[in-house]
């Protein structure tokens, strides 16, 4: 957490400066990238996970999205949701992906979590990942029981 | 870690775009019920107007173009937002911090009377017992078309430290890596000093209209992770020590060229 006053900046001549990204490089999974995967957990379902005959992959993230929360969210307990969940989507690991979508018990998780899970995957959404659209139903419904405004939360998720 | 130090300046061209103090403590809920009148009656002179942000959960998601800000999501705390009408200073309050934030930093005596006339509020209206983090942050943002080196490369600027991989020339088949080939640099190291942290991001920035390049050293000093009294005298020696810290990093991020080239002026320490 930088010091801040709230915002990213005060000075305009600030504002309109970025650090410089790289631009859209392809997202090609190399060797290298292989060696750093570690698997670290279990997929929570039965189905013999295809990293038998693939490099593993680190689900330990997972975890904080199922822990009730305690205290409003801050960015860096997200981040390492979204990070984790963009490797194995980098990797084209859709069906690891899925599954993990189909285990969210909407009911314990924190709405963040919920939407971090469906903003990052919704790129990829029309990829096999058959249980999003289930994700996205079950987390509008379970923010309607929280009475939280789930149109304004979710737009742009439809 | 003790810092080296430097002979102590003020630069004609200065590059410190933004300085930032804040002082964060644990929620006061008076602050989110009521809204702060007291508060800018104290302050209404010097800063009289006002503007207030929602503070929300944002997140990134992705990179370059491909990124997506999820922003909104629901809303959490009001910050109140009073301001100079020279727009050069302001005093920022919600119900977790105050802070101040100087877009024309000139000295450290014009800086900290005005952070502790937002602290000394906070203390008296709100009679906050503790403290949880402290921060000093100067954001420098140095721009070589402004001070006449605009074809001067960066490996002439700044500390080799700060350029790393992107002056690895032995990895080129030529003399050196051209910059222009460096797409994108950005690090972030924390130090820990003997009074402190030192958050340091530093790295090549462009601006969003043009794609006009600068170089951007920023620099925060913390204290975190802490239940401390609200102890003005206290707080303001921490402000103090994190103050000394900041010329002695810019100045070990630069060298002589750009330092020269940046106007320095000596003043009394």
């Amino acid at each position: 957490m930088p010091t801040t006053a709230g915002d990213d900046a005060f000075s305009q001549k600030l504002k309109q400066w970025g650090y410089a990204m790289e631009k859209s490089q392809p997202l090609a999974i190399t060797s290298a990238d292989h060696q750093l995967i570690v698997w670290d957990g279990q997929l929570q379902d039965n189905t013999v996970s295809s990293a038998q005959t693939r490099p593993s992959v680190d689900i330990s993230w997972f975890d904080r999205v199922m822990e009730p929360a305690t205290r409003p969210l801050k960015p860096a307990d997200i981040m390492p949701v979204i990070a984790g969940l963009t490797n194995m989507l980098k990797a084209n690991y859709f069906e690891e992906v899925d599954r993990l979508l189909k285990s969210v018990k909407t009911s314990d998780a924190a709405p963040e979590m919920l939407v971090a899970l469906l903003r990052t995957t919704y790129p990829v959404r029309r990829k096999p990942l058959r249980h999003w659209s289930k994700l996205l139903k079950d987390v509008r419904a379970e923010l309607s029981a929280r009475h939280l405004d789930g149109e304004r939360i979710l737009r742009g998720l439809t | 870690m003790r810092l080296k130090q430097w002979d102590h300046v003020q630069y004609v061209k200065n590059p410190l775009v933004e300085v930032v103090a804040q002082v964060r403590f644990p929620r006061v809920l008076e602050i989110d019920d009521q809204l702060p009148s007291d508060f800018q009656r104290v302050l209404r002179e010097d800063y009289p107007l006002l503007e207030t942000q929602e503070e929300t959960l944002s997140v990134l998601i992705g990179q370059g173009q491909n990124k997506i800000m999820a922003d909104d999501l629901p809303k959490r705390i009001t910050v109140y937002h009073f301001i100079a009408p020279d727009r050069a200073w302001r005093i920022s309050l919600s119900s977790e911090f105050v802070a101040l934030t100087c877009t024309k930093y000139e000295k450290w005596e014009d800086f900290q009377p005005r952070m502790m006339t937002g602290l000394e509020a906070v203390a008296k209206l709100y009679s906050v017992t503790h403290w949880t983090r402290m921060g000093l942050r100067y954001r420098n943002l140095i721009i070589r078309e402004d001070i006449g080196l605009k074809d001067v490369p960066w490996r002439e600027l700044l500390a080799p430290f700060l350029l790393g991989v992107s002056i690895a020339d032995s990895f080129t088949e030529g003399d050196y890596i051209p910059e222009i080939d460096v797409l994108a640099a950005q690090s972030y190291v924390s130090v820990l000093l003997e009074n402190c942290v030192l958050g340091l991001r530093y790295g090549i920035v462009r601006k969003e209209q043009t794609g006009d390049q600068g170089y951007m050293i920023d620099a925060d000093f913390y204290l975190d992770n802490q239940i401390a009294r609200f102890d003005l005298d206290a707080i303001k020696q921490h402000l103090d020590r994190f103050h000394a810290n900041a010329g002695a990093v810019f100045r070990g991020c630069i060298q002589q060229h750009l330092h020269n080239a940046l106007g320095p002026q000596p003043i009394s320490s």
